[in-house]
Order: structure tokens, then C-alpha cells, then sequence
């Protein structure tokens, strides 16, 4: 598994970094210097004063109306999260599972392989991150902010169309960037794993003294990946015995720049992901490097927030921005003996505007309104063979698929007494592509007293089919459908929370969800395959239990609990690959008098049917282990990490581009796709 | 591929510098220099201290001459070190001391009483539990005075303003100074 060379590696890193710890003193948390002279200041002289870090306003998470988690800088740190798609599978009713290409999301038991997290809306500050061709939210290292510059993440599950339009139809995922306040200087962060994994993080935060807070942070992430992955289902010498061998690599490039100077704001992130795809998809040339997909996001906004009418909290919040995407994937594959390459390409660009307005006009009620439009001016997919012999399939650079959508929203908030509150929302959206879709929502919050809430809500929430969807026809596997309708999802849940004592926060919720019009693919009678709204009405009910627990003494520690009965109500058939159950639990104990942090943590995923082979998946139990100090010397901290500590095998369902022809009957074979074994990592970063 | 991985420490090495020549010019524009700036919660410390030294409190509030004003914090305490920095304080023959109460701490007996913005949802409670004290309330939670707080800082595009609720202060008994009035919004 481990080549003697990547051990050298690891333990001198340990060594290193051990030795630190055991011989520096603790380091003095970095104290907030306050300012004497301004005690000795006037009213006037105070008044006159300008501030310049955001409001530390606590996010209060008993008044959502919804079921929602935050999961923080320290949590990532302590539990050592990769990826984004890594951190929000410990929140109750989400797993994770990966293809080797992509990661995929599942929650509350919609787990479909092949959903290219459609079905969740991931915002970054606000700003939506789905990309506009196939409406896909990456979970892995193409998201395009790195897992180190994220602050906070906030999950807040169950259907956000009334507010945040499509996609919104599981849960509305908000990841907040690192600004200059967070940061207050610079951190060099390197990372080095087994798989000759290796990744060089830079960033600085600074505030100025006229208000202007910038943070901005670079990356560069390379990996090996897997040195060798078995395959049984393919196991004959014409795909290499089943054994895929060196062709697990991916490679990340990200950056991301926030300024905020009075009320006006900018974000930019880009990221850029390479990965080598070691299932070949689509019947392709197995065990060949050149397998691999390219995902590139650019996001680049402006914004203001500004108090307008101070006496009634009115305020006013603007954006403006244009955002890139593009896919590119090479399927090299054999036809007739030749060796011929494939390329896919898909190219979107969009420009949109949203403006948003909070006001109070009494205490107990609070209105929100807003307008968006968004201009898809690009929506370019392309699919053709390159060598030998140049053949285009598919080209829409002429077809002029550009569309608009546009939509208004109105959300309100009356406090009937101190302990109940209604919330109702309502969204209206219009596309040029398929028309019109309201999402209404409603919310009746009880308080019964100081740390009891309970929440009873409805919502319905829309996906729009995208351009994927629509548009793709290259002529010799699928033919595109522009009669789409969008899917929708209805929900009733009733959500409990107790804070037990000021650490201490139990979430319950309990859920029904039906599912119309889901969009899935047909094969027609000339063979090819077309998106239809298809599915028959599914349901999902369901109870989820989280708690958390933060002590001051420095340990924290978290459990989470779901089950969930998903059935496709027109064939009475379960889900496919939806896990009735799954948990995880995590504890993170102060060591070494607090200098170190030692957090093991263990993930449950219960059995699920492929639907690719048919098999009962058995159960995935993979265990963490994470070593994570904090400030050593000063300005050093590091961090050791073991991922699936024991090797546990475990695999996934693929979707149906995960396939190859069998030689002798031509008849395509399905597998299901291995997870990733043990994995190392450690980081030391020198914070200046 | 491998080009790509090749690739990739140069491009990081670039991008490093791109983002450290973005860090060169860490001084202010001049134009902006004269402009005091200062972080929230050390502001509103400083206003804190302010509010003791122009706030008149029954006789029969304290014990004796040289007893102590005691500043209670309820729930999460977002001010961190700068508190400290008022903390002892002197004033005339008083001083300040500061106590954080947290979520759970009882809040009688403070002569001022900082109720954090996280304690939105539990602010009736807490002012019924000093209904009738002479305790100065203050926030900076939304629509604070207008519920019965006391002092209210709130922050408008980037200035402190504050909103005092007058009836609030008579009912406790609790007079404050002319200039402090003066520079404040009076709520009812």
C-alpha cells in the first residue's frame, strides 16, 4: 500500500512536528489588543468613529425557519475535512459517495447515482455555485473554494425555492468565506499525504485602517490517487484483469479575493480540477491515463449592503455578477480495433443581478423583498472524436440556447406572541425556457420557553431541467427534449430543538417529501436516450437526531442520526441507492494540557441496492482519526490524519456511464465502484 | 496529465506572488487617513464606560460609597479582550467590575446590564427578571429600545447611533446626563 519512499515522507513530518510540540511552550492565544484611548473620547469624538469589522450578529439558528447545522473553521480543522462533500456528510441524513470522478451528496435517502448534486443548492456568500449547463454543485475538490478558506458552512436542509429559486429542492447550502477579520494576517499552509498527495495553500487577511478588510487566499492540490483499484465485475484480461492502475490522479488550482470597504463588497473565486477517470466511463479505453475531466468555475461579484432607513432596520442589499464555467472530459475508447478519442466539452457563461430590501415596520414584523434575473448568454455543449478521423456528434454554438430567468420573492415574519412566530415566503420565477413556477412556503415557530423550539413547516421547492438535459443530442446515444417541465418537491416537517445548557443543542425533525415530475432518461424506440419527467411520485419519510456539544474545557463532540423510508409510490420499488440509515459521531479531546487536539470520529452507512448491478451494498462503517494542534511557538500548528483508519472496504453505486462491453456477448457489464482506502495526511502551517 | 502536475507549482508559486504583491500597499490612502476607525465592540465598550459616568443611580442602589458598579454581560460574550479594557475602571470613588453571566447567570444585582444579540429570543425573560431594578439595560440587538431595553446601540452604515427609551429609565428609577440624551434618538 504504502511505498517506502511516501512513509520516509510522513514520518519525518510527523517527527517534525512532534517535536514542536513536545518541546514548545504553550503558546499565548493572540489577544485582541483593546484600544485605551478610546475610553478617554468624547460622545461626539465616539460618534464619529467608524466601524469597520462585520457585526458579529450570532447566527441564531433557533429562529430559521428549518432544520439547520453550521459546521465551523474548528470543526474543520479538528476533524481534518478534505473536501466540502467530506464535512457535510456528518450532518444527519447526508452521506457522500464518489465515482473516482465526482462526489456525489445524498440526503434523506435521494441518493440517485448519476445526480450531479442537482437537487442542492450550493451558494458561496450567498452566490449561487451550481453551474448553469448541468446545474451540478461540485462536492470534491472542484468546488470552487478551498476547504481552507471556508469559515463557516451553514446547511439548512428541506426545500429554499421560496427564497433562492431552483435547485433548492433538499437543502440550501451556504458556504461563508474566510474575510480579512477572520484572518488578521497571513498562513503557509503545506500539506503532504501517501499517493504522493501534496498541496500548497497561501492566504492573508488584513483590515486597513480606512475600513477596507481584503482576504484572499491561493492553492495547488496534486494527488496520485489510488495506485491500483480492482474491479471484480470486469475481471478478464480485455480490461486489464479488472485492474485499474495508476489512473486514479487529480490536480486543483483554486484562488479566491473578498473585499468589503463600507457596505460595498467583491468576490472573486476561481478554481480549475483535473481528474484522471479510472472507470473509463462510457465503455472506455480501461486502464488509460488519458480517461480524465477538467472542471474550471469562475465567479466574480459585486455587492452592496447598506442601512437605509435605520428606524425600521431597513436594509438594502445588492448584487452584481458574471460567472464562467467550463467542462471539458477526454473518453478515449476502441471501436473496430481503432483507438479513438472523444472529447466533451461544455461551455456556460452568465451575467445577473439581484436586489434585496429587510425592513421592520413594526417590532413584531419583519418583511423581505426581492428581484433577480439572471442572462445564461452562453450555453455551448459540444461532442466530438478527434482522432483518427475528426467526427462531430454534437455542436449547440449555433443553436442559440441562451435563456433568461427572472423572479420576485416576498418573505414575511410576524411575531403573533413571544412564543409563536408565523413565517411565510413566496417566489415567483419565469424562464424563457419553460415558463413559470411559484414556491410558496410556510412556518409556525413555538417557543414554549427559553431553550425549547419547535417548528412546523411546509414548503415546495422546483429544479428547472438544464441545458444538459435539454439540449444534448448527439445524434448516436442521446437526443435532447425541450418539452421539459421542471421537477418539484413538497414538505412537511415538524423540527424540535433544545439547548440543554448553553454547550449543549439536541436537534429533531421528522419529514415527509414527495417528489413529481422527476426528470430521468427514456429510451425511445430508435434507441436513443431522452430526458423525460418520468418518474412516478416518490415519497420519503423520515426522522433525523443530531446533538452537539462544545465545552469550555476544549472538548467537543457531536452525534447524528436518520433513517428514512424512500419508495418510487408508481412502482412501489425502494430508491435506488438510498440507505435507510446512517450516522456519524465524532469527539475531539483537548491532549497534552490542551496544546492538541485528538479526534476520532466514525461514519455509518447502512445498506443501499445498486442499482448498476443489483447487489445489496453491505454497510460502510470507515473510521477517522485525526491529530490537530493548535498554536505552537507562536505562529505553527500542524495536524496529522488518518482517513478510514482500518482499510475498510466499501463501495458505491455507479450511474450508467459506468459500464464496459463484455468482448464475447457484447452485452454491457455494470459495476459498482470501490471507495477510497486508507489515506494520510499531515499539515504544518506557519501563520505570520 | 502530467504536464498539468508539472504546471502546478509554478502556477501556485505565481499566484502566491500575485496574491503577496496585492498585500505591498498596507497603508492606508492618504485621503482616508484623518478618519478614525475602530472595531464594534471596542466602540461600544468605550460607550459602556460612558453610560456609567453619565448615568445617576438611586443612593439605595449600592451598599455603601466605595461599592463597586457591576456591569453584567448576558449570553455570548462578542467583545473578547476589549472589555477588559474598562474593566476597573475608576469612577469618582467607584469602580467598574465587569461579570459575564453567560446564558444561565442571574442578572439581578447589576447596576448595568449588556444583554448580548444572541439573546434575542430570551430578552422579555430577561427583562422581567429586573422589572422594577434600577439596572441600565443595554443592547445592540434590533428593535432593543422599542421592547423595553434601555439603551440601544445600533450601527448605521458604519457609525454608532444610539436609541434611548425613556419611559424605560423612569420606571427603573435611573437618570441620565443632558449630553448623553442630547446625542441620542429618544424612544419611547
Amino acid at each position: 500500500m504504502l511505498k517506502p519512499q511516501q512513509a520516509i515522507h510522513i514520518l519525518a513530518a510527523a517527527i517534525t512536528t512532534f517535536s514542536v510540540l513536545t518541546l514548545s511552550p504553550i503558546a499565548h492565544a493572540k489577544q485582541n489588543k483593546p484600544d485605551h484611548e478610546l475610553t478617554e473620547l468624547s460622545l461626539e469624538e465616539l460618534a464619529d468613529i467608524t466601524i469597520v469589522t462585520a457585526a458579529k450578529k450570532e447566527q441564531r439558528i433557533s429562529q430559521a425557519a428549518a432544520a439547520a447545522t453550521v459546521i465551523d473553521r474548528e470543526q474543520i480543522r479538528r476533524y481534518g475535512y478534505r473536501t466540502l462533500g467530506e464535512a457535510l456528510s456528518r450532518t444527519s441524513g447526508m452521506t457522500y459517495q464518489s465515482d473516482r470522478n465526482y462526489t456525489y451528496l445524498g440526503v434523506r435517502g435521494f441518493s440517485l447515482p448519476g445526480d450531479y448534486n442537482t437537487r442542492i443548492l450550493v451558494l458561496v456568500d450567498g452566490h449561487r455555485s451550481n453551474n448553469a449547463l448541468y446545474d451540478q454543485a461540485n462536492m470534491d475538490e472542484g468546488f470552487p473554494v478551498d476547504i481552507e478558506s471556508i469559515e463557516r458552512i451553514e446547511i439548512v436542509k428541506g426545500p429554499g425555492s421560496a427564497m433562492w429559486g431552483s435547485n433548492a429542492l433538499f437543502a440550501v447550502i451556504n458556504i461563508i468565506t474566510r474575510k480579512g477579520s477572520d484572518i488578521n494576517g497571513g498562513r503557509l499552509l503545506m500539506e503532504v499525504g501517501n499517493r504522493q498527495h501534496r498541496k500548497g495553500y497561501l492566504e492573508y487577511g488584513k483590515t486597513f485602517a480606512n475600513g477596507l478588510t481584503l482576504a484572499g487566499a491561493a492553492s495547488g492540490l496534486a494527488d496520485d490517487g489510488e495506485e491500483s483499484i480492482y474491479f471484480p465485475e470486469i475481471d478478464q484480461p480485455a480490461f486489464h484483469n479488472g485492474m485499474a492502475e495508476n489512473v486514479d490522479a487529480e490536480t486543483a488550482r483554486k484562488g479566491y479575493l473578498n473585499l468589503s470597504y463600507k457596505g460595498l463588497g467583491l468576490l472573486f473565486a476561481h478554481s480549475s480540477r483535473d481528474k484522471t477517470v479510472p472507470t473509463a466511463a462510457w465503455d472506455g479505453a480501461f486502464n488509460d491515463p488519458a480517461n480524465y475531466t477538467s472542471d474550471k468555475y469562475t465567479i466574480l461579484e459585486v455587492n452592496l449592503d447598506k442601512d437605509i432607513d435605520p428606524s425600521h432596520n431597513g436594509r438594502l442589499f445588492a448584487r452584481l455578477y458574471h460567472d464562467w464555467f467550463n467542462y471539458y472530459g477526454d473518453y478515449p475508447y476502441y471501436f473496430g480495433g481503432a483507438y479513438i478519442t472523444n472529447k466533451d466539452n461544455g461551455n456556460s457563461k452568465q451575467w445577473g443581478g439581484e436586489i434585496r430590501y429587510t425592513v421592520t415596520p413594526s417590532t413584531d414584523f419583519t418583511l423581505t423583498t426581492g428581484l433577480e434575473y439572471v442572462d445564461i448568454y452562453e450555453a455551448i455543449q459540444q461532442n466530438y472524436d478527434a482522432a483518427p478521423n475528426y467526427w462531430l456528434n454534437l455542436d449547440t454554438s449555433n443553436d442559440n440556447n441562451d435563456y433568461n430567468t427572472r423572479a420576485a420573492y416576498l418573505q414575511g415574519e410576524y411575531a403573533l406572541s413571544t412564543s409563536l412566530r408565523v413565517l411565510g415566503g413566496v417566489r415567483y420565477d419565469r424562464y424563457s425556457t419553460f415558463g413559470e413556477q411559484l414556491s410558496p412556503r410556510a412556518a409556525l415557530l413555538y417557543s414554549p420557553n427559553l431553550s425549547t423550539t419547535f417548528k412546523f413547516l411546509y414548503g415546495e421547492a422546483f429544479r428547472a431541467p438544464n441545458d444538459y438535459e435539454r439540449n444534448y443530442a448527439d445524434g448516436f446515444a442521446m437526443t435532447g427534449n425541450s418539452d421539459l417541465k421542471p421537477e418539484t418537491i413538497r414538505t412537511w416537517e415538524i423540527v424540535g430543538e433544545k439547548n440543554f445548557n448553553r454547550h449543549t443543542r439536541l436537534t429533531t425533525s421528522l419529514f415527509r417529501f414527495e417528489l413529481n415530475d422527476l426528470i430521468g432518461q427514456e429510451t425511445l424506440a430508435n434507441g436513443l436516450l431522452q430526458f423525460q419527467n418520468n418518474s412516478g411520485k416518490t415519497r420519503s419519510d423520515g426522522g433525523e437526531i443530531q446533538i452537539q456539544t462544545s465545552l469550555d474545557n476544549g472538548y467537543r463532540a457531536y452525534a447524528s442520526l436518520a433513517y428514512n423510508q424512500a419508495k418510487n409510490l408508481a412502482t412501489d420499488t425502494d430508491l435506488d441507492n438510498s440507505a435507510s440509515f446512517q450516522a456519524a459521531t465524532g469527539i475531539s479531546v483537548p491532549i497534552w494540557n490542551g496544546r492538541a487536539y485528538l479526534s476520532p470520529e466514525i461514519r455509518y452507512l447502512g445498506q443501499r441496492t445498486s442499482s448498476a448491478t443489483g447487489k445489496t451494498l453491505a454497510v460502510a462503517t470507515p473510521i477517522n482519526l485525526s491529530l490537530t494542534s493548535g498554536k505552537l511557538l507562536n505562529n505553527i500548528d500542524f495536524s496529522l490524519n488518518i482517513y478510514n483508519l482500518f482499510d475498510q472496504e466499501n463501495r458505491a453505486s455507479g450511474a450508467g456511464e459506468h459500464y464496459h462491453s463484455d468482448p464475447a456477448t457484447s452485452q454491457a457489464i455494470y459495476f459498482d465502484i470501490p471507495q477510497s482506502g486508507r489515506t494520510f495526511r499531515s499539515q504544518l502551517a506557519y501563520h505570520f | 496529465m502530467q504536464n498539468l502536475v508539472n504546471k502546478l507549482v509554478p502556477a501556485t508559486c505565481l499566484t502566491a506572488l500575485l496574491l503577496l504583491s496585492l498585500m505591498g500597499p498596507a497603508t492606508a490612502p492618504t485621503a482616508m487617513a484623518t478618519e478614525r476607525v475602530s472595531d464594534e465592540y471596542q466602540v461600544q465598550a468605550a460607550y459602556i464606560l460612558n453610560f456609567v459616568r453619565f448615568t445617576t443611580w438611586p443612593t439605595s442602589s449600592f451598599r455603601d460609597e466605595d461599592q463597586d458598579i457591576i456591569l453584567g454581560i448576558q449570553g455570548e460574550d462578542f467583545f473578547g479582550a476589549t472589555l477588559d479594557a474598562i474593566d476597573g475602571e475608576a469612577i469618582k470613588n467607584r469602580r467598574l467590575q465587569i461579570i459575564r453571566l453567560g446564558k444561565t447567570g442571574n442578572p439581578q444585582g447589576c447596576h448595568l446590564l449588556y444583554i448580548s444579540n444572541s439573546e434575542q429570543r430570551y430578552l422579555q425573560q430577561i427583562l422581567a427578571a429586573i422589572e422594577g431594578k434600577p439596572t441600565l439595560t443595554i443592547s445592540d440587538m434590533d428593535n432593543f429600545a422599542a421592547q423595553g431595553g434601555m439603551i440601544q446601540i445600533k450601527k448605521i452604515n458604519d457609525k454608532i447611533k444610539l436609541f434611548i427609551n425613556t419611559t424605560a429609565l423612569n420606571r427603573a428609577g435611573l437618570k441620565l446626563r443632558a449630553n448623553l440624551l442630547n446625542i441620542a434618538t429618544l424612544v419611547n
